[in-house]
């Protein structure tokens, strides 16, 4: 009996210290590790009249992958209701008919569908732009629109074809918001350590001044199969969640500059709240674990406290 | 002498007033052929829309089915009243060079592996063939957003994508293709 004692007491300690390694706590704008445990969907404050959503990227696959990630997004609304999902495009992949429409989205977000949570759509290099039209993607018939939660407003591009007169929207749009929160999202990462893309450096250079410019504090892309934060960019926070039905697996360049965390052992989601100053992320992985956690504040006020 | 006077006056008049004979203008051919190309673009917008105001219009639509419906009514319509168009009939010679000297300064000094990610998912095995769509299954490979400020710029609606090593000018509404600049980029 001592020695079954002693032996779960040894296990529960080498558990806790293999988890501590593996999860990251964002806080004041410095990096610091903290334990992470299984209890999944527990990290938000999950306070009143926040703003509550999720992230699916890359989605469109009609596989088993999209429908497990569907599930557990389902599941995690019980716990954390949020209003409304962005995604950051490749909503579908290959046939895009009325029957591709059905499996690759209305299928597997059906529940979510039915709970009236809203999809935002934006578009990723396998979408037929026509998906605009398609009215709960809530694209309004626009390849790149902006609409408002709260504090934050948010800014749907086509990265797939950001012509002169989407980059002059922008401009104008960040511009014109008042929004705390200016939070763009498309499907190209202007910063990701993936083997198979990489950075996308020309879509950089157009829309980063931009984001500088216009004290946008947070951005979410996809494209690269997998989930990362990279490191700060310029004050700004960039995630990649491209992983929410397909998966490239150990696609993460290993020692890159740029990941705070990477994750690319299996598919991914996440799930954000905003909520006055600070805003609060988890990417949560098909095995329910929460694989990435943290908060940090608003630019605008870490840099007149200066923890920045 | 008065005579002579006369006349001299009489011209000056003529050519202060416009009436003499219009002096033939230098006109560059590069920016005339793009004025037309511009001018046959909204031409072609213009038909689509007097289309599409026949049918049931590309509007919001909760059904993917009646989505699809109204695309294809509308490429049908389309490639109908555009049966008789030819290569060159939008990006003409002079058009297609200029879109070759916008990308020729792009890939200048970009070193193999930016190339590669430009090309990665670029359909190959197509062939542009105007009135043709690009099949909905085929990725459109994205054109680098510096790439699209160098060339002649398009109305909304319209886009150049990569297909093989051609630029095809695509409906956007209707993913036809329209005409195209033949082997515009470079070997990859």
């Amino acid at each position: 009996m001592k020695r079954i004692i002693l032996a779960l007491a040894v296990s529960c300690v080498v558990c806790a210290t293999a988890s501590s390694q593996s999860s990251v706590r964002v806080s004041q704008g410095t990096t610091t590790q903290s334990a992470q445990t299984d209890a999944p969907l527990s990290r938000l404050p999950n306070a009143k009249d926040s703003v509550k959503f999720a992230v699916i990227g890359d989605t469109g696959t009609g596989g088993s992958a999209q429908y497990q990630i569907a599930k557990l997004l389902a599941e995690a609304r019980t716990r954390f209701p949020y209003d409304f999902i962005i995604m950051m495009g490749d909503n579908m992949y290959g046939g895009q008919g009325p029957a591709d429409f059905v499996k690759k989205f209305e299928k597997p977000y059906k529940p979510i569908l039915e709970a009236g949570v809203k999809f935002y759509a934006s578009l990723g290099n396998h979408d037929d732009p026509a998906q605009r039209y398609y009215k709960p993607f809530n694209m309004d018939g626009k390849r790149y629109y902006s609409f408002r939660k709260g504090d934050a407003e948010f800014f749907a591009l086509d990265s797939t074809y950001m012509a002169p007169a989407q980059v002059d929207w922008l401009k104008d749009a960040l511009s014109k918001s008042d929004a705390k929160w200016k939070i763009p999202f498309f499907h190209h990462p202007l910063y990701s350590s993936g083997q198979k893309h990489g950075s996308e450096v020309d879509l950089r250079q157009l829309v980063e001044p931009l984001f500088v410019e216009h004290g946008v504090d947070v951005v979410f892309s996809g494209h690269e199969h997998f989930y990362e934060r990279m490191k700060p960019q310029k004050g700004i926070y960039y995630f990649t969640e491209g992983g929410s039905a397909k998966l490239r697996e150990g696609n993460i360049r290993v020692g890159s500059a740029l990941t705070e965390k990477g994750f690319d052992r299996d598919n991914t989601f996440m799930l954000v709240e905003i909520n006055k100053d600070d805003i609060f992320f988890e990417a949560i992985s098909r095995a329910a674990r929460v694989v990435d956690t943290g908060s940090f504040p608003r630019r605008e006020v870490t840099s007149s406290t200066s923890t920045r | 002498m008065k005579a002579l006077c006369t006349v001299l006056a009489t011209a000056l008049l003529m050519s202060s007033s416009g009436l003499a004979a219009p002096a033939p203008q230098n006109v560059n051919p590069q920016a005339a052929a793009l004025v037309d190309f511009q001018n046959r673009l909204q031409k072609y917008l213009q038909l689509r829309a007097q289309l599409a105001d026949k049918l049931k219009p590309l509007s919001s639509t909760a059904s993917a089915a009646d989505l699809a419906a109204r695309q294809q009514s509308l490429a049908a319509a389309l490639r109908d009243v555009r049966k008789d168009a030819r290569h060159g009939d939008l990006v003409s010679p002079v058009v297609a060079e200029q879109i070759r000297k916008g990308v020729d300064a792009y890939f200048r000094g970009k070193d193999a592996s930016t190339r590669r990610a430009v090309f990665l998912e670029v359909p190959e095995n197509l062939q542009p063939v105007i009135n043709r769509t690009v099949p909905d299954s085929v990725a459109l490979a994205t054109v680098p957003p510096l790439l699209l400020n160098s060339l002649p710029r398009l109305p909304e609606g319209l886009q150049y994508r990569f297909v093989g090593r051609h630029i095809v000018l695509v409906d956007a509404d209707t993913r036809l293709i329209m005409d195209y600049a033949q082997n515009a980029l470079p070997p990859h």
